[in-house]
């Protein structure tokens, strides 16, 4: 029971699945169009309302099945967690670190460029995604002053 | 006398695309304009340009004698131009009812709840659709013309650059939509 509250139930643990949720995000947000941004700029509605009462409501059910399949995969990873840590062992992340702090540091260093590398390459992917979107937001005011 | 809408020169490229080139046009006061030309020339790219949601590669847009767009600049933001726009999809806004997407587009306003009200009543009049105010998109029937319940979406375009009268209009392809020629009602 321990294991399931500090693993799954953990959400730094469960950050792991953050790209799944994403992705799964960003399918609805592509059920929306642009045009329903630049209708919304041209007729001055605010950005928060905007997002609040439209942009919000459109995506819950995206949502809400990212959040599902995260619990999900969580719940399912139960069984890997009991395959890698069996009763008392080191827990997986405390493996991971103890392999960081005595690996060679070239191997370290090597892990942490191939980490940033990725991540860089995910961020590069998304901004490019999003800067369609953005560029329609940019021009809602932020508040109602006309 | 001073044209409403004023383009000069303009110009518009996307990557190595160029979209449009050196177009220049004036619209005076009570002046109607078509733009006609085939599919991917170029028509949607400038009423966005005029509307202020794209900036202009090169050239300028001048509004009622004021600089509004120049070269990669919008200067003026699309709600402060004083004019309306019909998208070609139309733009309705799925979760609201009709009423409630007539009065989204009051959101960003100073008007008391009260005028607001009045002001909805009153472009839903105008575009005869006051008894379809409270119906809802239904996501069950698959044809987009045929998710809005009769009338309502031209009708409701008509009635979003209906609500606050707006000097001018840009309309994308009002007519490829159907049933919207005929849902425009003469404005006052």
């Amino acid at each position: 029971m321990d294991l399931l509250l500090t693993g799954v139930s953990n959400p730094s643990y469960r950050l792991r699945f953050l790209p799944v949720a994403t992705v799964l995000a960003m399918r609805g947000f592509e059920t929306t169009t642009p045009s329903w941004a630049g209708a919304a700029a041209v007729h001055g509605v605010p950005l928060r309302t905007y997002l609040g009462r439209m942009l919000l409501p459109v995506m819950v059910p995206s949502l809400t099945a990212a959040a599902l399949l995260v619990a999900l995969l969580a719940s399912a990873d139960v069984s890997t967690i009991l395959l890698l840590q069996p009763p008392g062992e080191a827990s997986f992340s405390v493996a991971i670190f103890t392999v960081m702090a005595n690996a060679p540091e070239s191997l370290v260093a090597s892990l942490c460029v191939t980490y940033i590398a990725g991540a860089a390459v995910i961020l590069m992917t998304g901004w490019q995604w999003a800067g369609g979107w953005v560029s329609h937001l940019a021009w809602m005011p932020h508040d109602a002053s006309h | 006398m001073t044209p409403v809408i004023e383009v000069r020169r303009l110009s518009k490229t996307y990557a190595a695309h160029v979209v449009l080139r050196q177009v220049s046009l004036a619209l005076e006061p009570g002046e109607h304009l078509a733009v006609l030309g085939p599919s991917g020339c170029g028509k949607s790219t400038l009423l966005r340009l005029i509307a202020g949601l794209d900036p202009p590669t090169e050239g300028e847009i001048w509004m009622n004698g004021e600089l509004a767009s120049r070269a990669q600049r919008v200067l003026v933001p699309p709600h402060r131009r004083h004019l309306a726009m019909v998208f070609q999809d139309l733009a309705l806004w799925p979760v609201l009812s009709v009423r409630e997407n007539v009065r989204f587009g009051l959101a960003g306003t100073r008007h008391s709840p009260r005028e607001r009200r009045q002001r909805v009543d009153e472009a839903l009049e105008v575009c005869a659709i006051a008894e379809l105010g409270g119906r809802r998109y239904s996501p069950a029937v698959n044809s987009s013309a045929s998710r809005w319940p009769v009338r309502s979406p031209p009708g409701r375009a008509s009635c979003c650059w209906t609500n606050r009268f707006p000097p001018s209009t840009c309309a994308s392809k009002p007519v490829s939509t159907r049933r919207f020629a005929g849902s425009v009602q003469p404005r006052r």
